[in-house]
């Protein structure tokens, strides 16, 4: 039985579902018990999270499982890496992707590394958690979309999840797992709003969904651009073209089948991500299929995505950025020469 | 180090050659400049040369395989060598054969109709590779993508236009001739010269509009005329004036007064040429080839008499190249020594004419009102209908006539 949750209640959910399993698993970061124990804070209950997503878990489960931080990035998630390491399932909130150079040597050089350098005799089933994602008017430093860095990244695990439900049976995944996982929530969909079933499920890692069946170009979207890519197909459906939507769940690792027999099937591919540009999952997967769907292209592969540049604080600006509808659009025509599909 | 014997480029549209007959098996000790294997491209047939005394240590391009220019057919070597695949496109190698088809020479000067100024197709690699299987020229597919690149849809649609007429392209079996099966006979497989013939012939009467119009010229002055002005003209052997040169002659200055007729149609688009470059047929023992006199409108006729004589020796000799065989904008063809007198030519494409030149005979004509031996000379003149109508048409054939019976008219 499904039931209507946020993007957010689905992360709760996840995470209470997986704590209630498994006493191994504790919660871990910045502000994610939310003042629960400060005496001035108690008649308003916990906010959980700067944006109240771990909202009312640490008053299930206790102080000693949902471990408040201090803003030290490289000092709790050394801890988080040490625990897993050493038997604990920890979800560890990195508050946004873009502080993640505060603790990138704990996540790369040795949570990614431990498995690997020790002959398979360690394993760090750590899942991190962390808020990416621009549209917010949230400037530069907590805009970004940084999932390319841990793809790049031999060893972990990364998930970017479109909507609830693929939201809570990924995150449970991910904290079941025995590698690092990080798992990217997109803070524009907190609010986004989903059927989701209930009880524990998980979704296995590798595994595309196919959105939208279609025989005339094939969409690839990497989190929430799966959402603009539907409404672009929406739109082509009305000029008569039909979008075969393809949301890959994770990037690491890489449904590279689905997107391959799809592109064979239609013959063009755009890939929309909000990330930069440059050596990125658009990048990753043009790549990818070029090499070995070549002989089934029937028009340069386009990526859709922001351009090189920080993301803007200006609104105005921000808007630009992004991947739309539109310039999805404008790139299909490009691809098929028809002048008529031009919207800008 | 092994060497390498090229597929040569015989002419600019050429991109790849037939392999016709390997002279030589692997194994067997070749001379420098000892016909090693045999090649043809959609002109001519033509033998490569060792380009070093050794051993033909590898075939690697068997009997009618079809090669793209530049790509090794085989290799030369000492005995026991084997082929060092990093020898493989040194310029040291390809150089040294090149000598030897060096026979060719690309001038710029030349008009190249077929592949000057074209621009590099823009195909998509699904449209490629649906080519390939469907045996798709994409040379003859139109692109309706950006920038006019061919995409699968326009490959598949040209398909599909090959499905629905089969049987304008397949030939009935032996089997569906009859229902008495055919058992005895020669079989000899069609290659080389043969299969370029065969393969021009059907395209020619499959993708023009070609229909022949047929008249007599009385060429009893001619005759006379050729006969003093043989004797008048002998410098050497070099010039020995025939019907033949005259006839030449005699078309030469009617396109040249009618440049519609001297043209040629391709690619939906109709060429009209100053300069007249003559094709001659002349028949070999294993095909017909055309031999071209170029900037024969420039040229006397004691010139274009020389010209005819080399080119036809060489054309027996089998010594022409490709560009002596290339860029004619009208043919002539003749069937007079064996006694025919009208016939249906068939076009040479892309040229738009082709006048075919039958036996003279003698025949009692009225002149006013008494009746003379008179000597006629059969012409059909075939064009492309697509090019030029019946009555210009026309027109150029009665001016080849009247050229022949004003003779002197053809020396001034």
């Amino acid at each position: 039985m499904t039931i209507k949750m946020s993007y957010s209640d689905a992360i709760n959910d996840a995470i209470r579902l997986a704590m209630r399993k498994d006493e191994n698993v504790i919660l871990i970061g910045e502000d994610v018990a939310g003042g629960a124990e400060v005496d001035h804070l108690q008649d308003q209950g916990a906010w959980g999270g700067v944006f109240g997503v771990t909202k009312g878990i640490v008053e299930e489960f206790g102080r000693g499982r949902v471990i408040d931080t201090p803003i030290a990035e490289a000092g709790y998630m050394g801890a988080a890496v040490s625990a897993a390491a050493t038997g604990l399932r920890p979800i560890s909130e990195l508050m946004f992707n873009d502080f993640i150079g505060s603790c990138l040597d704990e996540v790369m050089n040795q949570a990614a590394k431990f498995h690997y350098m020790f002959g398979g005799k360690a394993k760090v089933p750590l899942t991190i958690r962390t808020i990416d994602g621009a549209g917010f008017n949230a400037a530069a430093q907590h805009s970004q979309s940084l999932y390319a860095l841990f793809t790049h990244i031999p060893g972990l695990k990364v998930v970017v999840p479109s909507n609830p439900s693929d939201m809570k049976g990924l995150l449970l995944n991910a904290v079941f797992d025995d590698d690092p996982v990080i798992v990217f929530e997109d803070k524009t969909l907190y609010g986004m709003k989903g059927e989701v079933e209930e009880g524990f499920y998980t979704i296995p890692f590798g595994k595309a969904e196919i959105k939208r069946a279609g025989s005339d170009l094939t969409i690839v979207g990497i989190g929430k651009q799966v959402l603009t890519a539907l409404k672009a197909a929406d739109q082509l459906a009305k000029k008569g073209f039909e979008t075969e939507v393809i949301d890959p769940r994770t990037l690491s690792p890489l449904d590279e089948e689905t997107i391959i027999n799809s592109v064979k099937k239609t013959g063009r591919l755009i890939i929309v991500d909000e990330a930069y540009p440059r050596c990125s999952a658009a990048t990753d997967i043009a790549a990818i299929v070029g090499d070995k769907a070549f002989d089934y292209l029937d028009a340069p592969i386009k990526r859709v995505t922001a351009p090189h540049s920080p993301v803007p604080f200006s609104p105005p600006l921000e808007k630009l950025y992004m991947p739309s509808p539109e310039k999805i659009i404008n790139a299909f025509s490009l691809m098929v020469g028809d002048k008529v599909f031009t919207t800008a | 180090m092994a060497t390498e014997i090229i597929m040569p480029k015989m002419g600019m549209g050429m991109e790849e050659g037939t392999v016709v007959e390997w002279l030589k098996r692997t194994g067997d000790s070749v001379k420098k400049g000892e016909s090693v294997v045999s090649i043809s491209s959609d002109k001519i047939e033509k033998d490569l040369e060792a380009p070093e005394d050794g051993v033909l240590i590898d075939i690697e391009a068997d009997v009618d395989a079809v090669v793209p220019i530049g790509q090794a057919l085989g290799y030369i070597g000492v005995e026991g060598e084997s082929v060092g695949h990093e020898s493989a496109g040194s310029p040291e190698a390809s150089i040294m054969t090149k000598e030897t088809v060096s026979n060719v020479v690309v001038s710029p000067s030349l008009p190249d109709l077929s592949e000057k100024d074209q621009p590099r197709l823009r195909v998509s690699p699904a449209a490629r590779k649906l080519a390939k299987t469907g045996n798709v020229d994409l040379n003859k597919v139109a692109g309706t993508g950006p920038a006019g690149r061919i995409t699968k849809i326009d490959v598949a649609a040209v398909i599909e236009e090959m499905k629905r007429q089969p049987a304008a392209i397949s030939q009935p079996s032996v089997q569906e001739i009859g229902n008495a099966p055919l058992i005895g006979g020669t079989t000899k497989k069609v290659t080389g010269m043969r299969k370029v013939i065969a393969q021009h012939m059907l395209e020619s009467l499959q993708k023009t509009a070609q229909l022949t119009l047929q008249t007599t010229a009385d060429v009893t002055d001619l005759i006379d005329f050729q006969k003093k002005a043989r004797e008048a003209y002998v410098i050497n052997d070099e010039v020995r004036l025939t019907i033949t040169d005259f006839i030449a002659k005699a078309v030469v200055n009617a396109l040249l007064d009618h440049k519609e007729m001297n043209a040629v149609y391709q690619d939906d688009s109709i060429t009209t040429f100053n300069d007249v470059h003559l094709g001659v047929a002349v028949a070999l023992s294993e095909g017909l080839v055309v031999p071209v006199i170029r900037d024969a409108g420039k040229k006397t006729l004691s010139a274009i008499s020389r010209e005819i004589r080399r080119a036809s020796q060489a054309a027996r000799k089998g010594s022409l190249d490709t560009l002596q065989l290339s860029g004619s904008t009208f043919s002539i063809t003749s069937l007079g020594t064996y006694g025919i007198g009208f016939f249906t030519p068939v076009l040479n494409p892309p040229e738009i004419g082709i006048l075919g030149v039958g036996t003279i005979s003698d025949r009692p004509v009225y002149t006013g009102d008494e009746l003379q031996r008179r000597s006629l000379l059969p012409l059909s003149l075939t064009f492309d209908h697509r090019a030029i109508d019946g009555a210009p048409a026309a027109a150029f054939l009665v001016a080849v006539k009247a050229n022949l019976e004003a003779p002197l008219k053809l020396v001034l």
